[in-house]
């Protein structure tokens, strides 16, 4: 009993792989353990994850059977990429920025001035992790990325005055969640404060915090909107990358059906998710700036000097990484290119 | 079946005497070799462990504890009681009440109830005795003061509820406040009334202080109150977050001990010691509740049933009833932090998606911890308060009672009136 | 036997001290940030990370053990009171038989990921780059730790068996 495993059909294949082709192509079905992060409510599963399971059990026409395990119910969100690793569930999401000491490359996506939207964002990070990251990066820890995405960069919220310029950043307390966010806010005479999100409210309101680097899609899970005053639109700070990955083993396990009908639902969820967040912003900003909100644009010429204070940053990311002998420059080249390409 | 045996299991562990965090740890991994083999329970045990440690607003637990031990260890904690005791003392039940006052006031310094109970049958009970309390009567008392530590703020349970839904910290500890004021009354008025009709268990104290020798009494209770708006005050303007204020409290309580030349190297490190008994003790129950937490959901058996009530198109009062209910009764029987971490995430989005208020629940829970915390067989300030003042566990549970119908009114009152819970935060935090 | 424990006991004493020390820092950094943001507009860089994933790290693993010595680690005795005492030692031998293959398992595979971590050079990057397996390598060492000492226990609680109990050596909490 106890070599039985964590879901029976995935581990009576692992016993015998032929065997089990078998019988799944007479018609027993395949159960899929899916684990993340968010709570059912959340923009992400609502708009993406659900729809995508939903497609995967629909394509698999009665032979696939997903079990989600949403909430963190099965690992924390820096723990997930174990959590495949490990065969705890078969796939699950990653967040590149939540595991930067064991995936340090797929990173790049939280590099600020690169993304420059959800939906050319998404398709180049979903370039990039399949045709670049997954060899030097996923691989050898044994998954395999089934579909990522970029949501629209972080913006600066924040209750004293519009930031227009670099200059207007000094002073600011701004609340953020380490890395290279922490570095550039400190670089630019930001005090950088490392609040828990659940504590983002209360610490803003009694001015332990001046605001936060924050996108739109994450304002009603904090309240933002009863506290923010003014908020960049367009301002390339980070982006937040997700990423969906399945463990090989499991996966080469699959019939070839199974794997197809899996493929098939994931090319579909990146592009689905990323035009779903474009379109649940919109509907917040407008909904926000009727309460007062002011959300102001940053002029071209001004973006071009946050990108020109910004590209040392990433430089030195790159030659860091470099250093380390993995491909940091060529990867931070690479994502830079697939951006351009896609927001043209 | 596959879920039957692990719980089956985890009962006869702790009612057969394991440390309660290696019953659940157990009972949890023998659940996950049993669903999932070795895979399964070699990947749980290799993050949970640290994940359920390295974990930020958890650093309150420790601090929060320091600093009520090194109130202890500089004899403040003492000084609370002694003033309540000139005060009260000559009333029915006087120093009964007093202990009511002190534990009210310490839970405004300290988020720990084990603590605070402990601090209290070690001041509280000798003196009652003396005076020819009953033992059951001083126990009671003692262990159910304790509790107050946990809905008047700072509170451990709040503050971990806060972690587990998302819910601003700020918010709770403040909306816990009126109700844990009405608790203290309702100790009080239990006291009262069990005095009146049993007036053995608390002989009259004949002679009422001198005034002059009660306002003398106050004086050495200032710390308390600087310490006091040292915490509540440094989250309110901004000094501190709610999880840093444990820090700051005890580090207040540090230097003003230091400075009224209070607290020696061995009082510090008795602190320390028993700061890391407190924290090791609860962090290791977190381990273990996680790990058996993970095999729960693994089963997905108790997703299942919340989906099964959640689409029953019951009454969202007939729901929020079960889950009460469900509550007090694992309170009888699991400790408090383990309760939280296996249930919230299952419970909280089913009660907020029926449209009740989250810091509303957030208390509802708390005064259910409450209760769980001196109902046997697992009440863990009825076994600190018995371990620290040496007498039997079956003593103090029985001294509990009528406490604990005292509580259940308060907790349906509470349900009731869900703006005894939300109004302050909304006065005070506009959310 | 009991030189071997009184030794064990002083070397896991000087891992709780290490403990003992690391909530003193907690207190102190944690009090610097926050005083540091409110009067100087200037964070105390790190505290909070530092706090997270190395004081609390050492805080709990560090402890565990000596805590278990101290009988810290609560149980329920309403129910073993009316067992017979042969059964309860039984039961305690086997139990802490049990506890102690779980922690081993528990510091065998934080011990892997504590090796992956120095292996490939792991580092969470912010203003200060901190290495991963540093913050880690506290819970093999606890585990372990604690593993010997429920180990002890066993041992202890077997030789002694036919001993007739005395107050010192109830282990009821
Ligand atoms: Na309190
Ligand atoms: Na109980």
């Amino acid at each position: 009993l106890v070599a039985c495993g964590h879901s029976e059909p995935t581990q009576k294949e692992e016993a015998s792989e032929g065997e089990s082709k078998e019988a799944a192509s007479q018609g027993e079905t395949i159960k899929i353990k899916i684990a993340d992060s968010f709570p059912n409510s959340h923009t992400i599963s609502k708009y993406a994850t659900l729809p995508w399971i939903d497609r995967i059990e629909e394509l698999g026409e009665g032979k696939i059977e997903v079990e989600y395990y949403p909430a963190e119910q099965l690992g924390k969100a820096d723990s997930l990429l174990d959590v495949a690793k490990n065969k705890v569930a078969d796939i699950t999401y990653v967040g590149p920025l939540y595991v930067s000491d064991t995936m340090p490359l797929s990173g790049v996506v939280g590099n600020p001035g690169l993304v420059k939207d959800a939906i050319s964002g998404t398709k180049a990070y979903n370039k990039l992790v399949h045709e670049d990251l997954y060899e030097v990066e996923l691989k050898p820890h044994g998954v395999k990325p089934l579909w990522a995405a970029a949501l629209n960069p972080y913006q600066i919220v924040n209750s004293k005055h519009p930031v227009k310029e670099i200059k207007d950043f000094k002073g600011l307390k701004i609340r953020t969640s380490g890395g290279l966010q922490e570095q550039l806010m400190q670089n630019w005479g930001v005090t950088p404060v490392s609040v828990p999100a659940p504590e983002i409210y209360t610490a803003w309101d009694r001015g332990t915090l001046d605001g936060t680097l924050i996108s739109l899609f994450s304002w009603p899970g904090y309240q933002i909107e009863k506290l923010a005053k003014y908020s960049t639109v367009n301002a390339k700070l980070s982006s937040f990358g997700v990423m969906y990955v399945v463990n090989e083993e499991v996966w080469e396990s699959w019939p070839e059906e199974v794997r197809q009908a899996v493929e098939k639902a994931s090319n579909e969820a990146s592009d689905m998710m990323a035009q779903a967040i474009v379109d649940h912003e919109n509907a917040l900003m407008e909904e926000y700036k009727e309460q007062g909100v002011e959300f102001y644009e940053l002029p071209e010429e001004e973006l071009q000097k946050w990108d020109e204070e910004l590209e040392p940053f990433n430089r030195k990311w790159a030659e860091n990484l470099d250093a380390k002998g993995m491909p940091g420059t060529e990867i931070l080249e690479k994502f830079t290119q697939y951006n351009e390409e896609f927001s043209k | 079946m596959t879920i039957a045996i692990p719980m089956f299991l985890l009962l006869v562990l702790l009612a057969t005497g394991m440390p309660i965090a290696f019953s659940m740890g157990i009972a949890g991994a023998v659940g996950l070799l049993f669903i999932g083999g070795t895979d399964l329970f070699l990947g749980i045990i290799q993050t949970t462990p640290y994940d359920s440690v390295a974990v930020f607003l958890f650093t309150t637990i420790p601090m929060f504890i320091l600093m009520a031990e090194l109130m202890t260890a500089s004899d403040m904690t003492k000084d609370i009681f002694n003033a309540s005791n000139k005060w009260m003392g000559h009333l029915p039940g006087g120093l009964g009440i007093a202990t009511v006052f002190a534990g009210a006031g310490l839970g405004a310094v300290s988020g720990s109830s084990t603590a605070s109970a402990a601090t209290l049958a070690t001041s509280a009970v000798p003196e009652m005795k003396k005076y020819g309390y009953k033992s059951h009567f001083a126990m009671g008392v003692s262990s159910i003061s304790g509790t107050l530590a946990i809905m008047i703020p700072p509170s451990i349970v709040l503050i971990l509820y806060g972690i587990l839904t998302d819910t601003g910290v700020g918010s709770l500890l403040i909306a816990g406040i009126i109700p844990g004021i009405i608790t203290a009354i309702g100790y009080v008025i239990t006291i009262l009334y069990w005095v009146k009709r049993d007036p053995s268990v608390a002989p009259k104290i004949p002679q009422k202080v001198p005034l002059n020798e009660r306002l003398q009494s106050i004086k050495p209770i200032w710390p308390v109150l600087i310490l006091m708006s040292v915490v509540i005050g440094g989250i309110y303007a901004g000094i501190v977050t709610a999880t840093e204020a444990g820090a700051l409290g005890a580090f207040a309580t540090f230097v003003i001990a230091l400075l009224m030349r209070k607290l020696k190297v061995k009082g510090i490190s008795k602190a320390l010691n028993n700061t890391l008994r407190s924290t090791a003790m609860i962090m290791l129950i977190i381990i273990g509740a996680m790990i058996f937490g993970y095999f729960l959901t693994a089963t997905q058996v108790t997703q299942k049933m919340i989906g099964f009530i959640g689409d029953s198109g019951m009454s969202k009062w007939v729901v929020l009833s079960i889950v009460i209910i469900l509550y007090l009764i694992l309170g009888v029987f699991m400790d408090q932090v383990a309760i939280l971490i296996l249930t919230l995430p299952l419970t909280f989005p089913l009660i907020v998606s029926l449209g009740f208020n989250p810091i509303w629940f957030g208390i509802i829970v708390t005064k259910t911890a409450e209760i769980g915390l001196v109902t046997p067989p697992v009440g863990m300030n009825v076994f600190v308060a018995s371990g620290a003042a040496g007498i039997d566990t079956a003593v103090a549970f029985k001294g509990v009672t009528r406490f604990v119908v005292t509580d259940l009114i308060i907790l349906l009152i509470l349900i009731l009136f869900p703006f005894i819970s939300t109004w302050l935060p909304s006065m005070m935090l506009g959310s | 036997m009991k030189k071997v424990v009184q030794l064990f006991d002083k070397v896991d004493y000087v891992f709780f001290f290490v403990a003992k020390i690391a909530v003193l820092i907690m207190m102190f950094i944690t009090t610097a940030d926050a005083v540091m943001r409110y009067l100087f507009n200037q964070a105390l860089v790190g505290a909070y990370h530092f706090s997270e994933k190395y004081l609390m790290v050492i805080i709990v693993f560090f402890s565990l053990s000596y805590v278990m010595k101290m009988k810290g680690h609560i149980s329920i005795d309403l129910f073993i009171k009316y067992l017979p005492k042969k059964l309860v030692k039984v039961l305690d031998m086997f139990y802490t038989l049990l506890a102690a293959i779980l922690m081993f398992f528990i510091g065998y595979q934080a011990m892997m990921m504590t090796q992956e971590a120095y292996v490939n050079h792991y580092v969470a990057t912010g203003i200060i780059s901190w290495p991963t397996w540093l913050s880690w390598i506290w819970v093999p060492i606890g585990a372990y730790l604690f593993t010997l000492r429920l180990l002890f226990i066993f041992l202890q609680l077997l030789f002694n068996f036919n001993q007739v109990e005395t107050e010192e050596d109830r282990v009821t909490e």
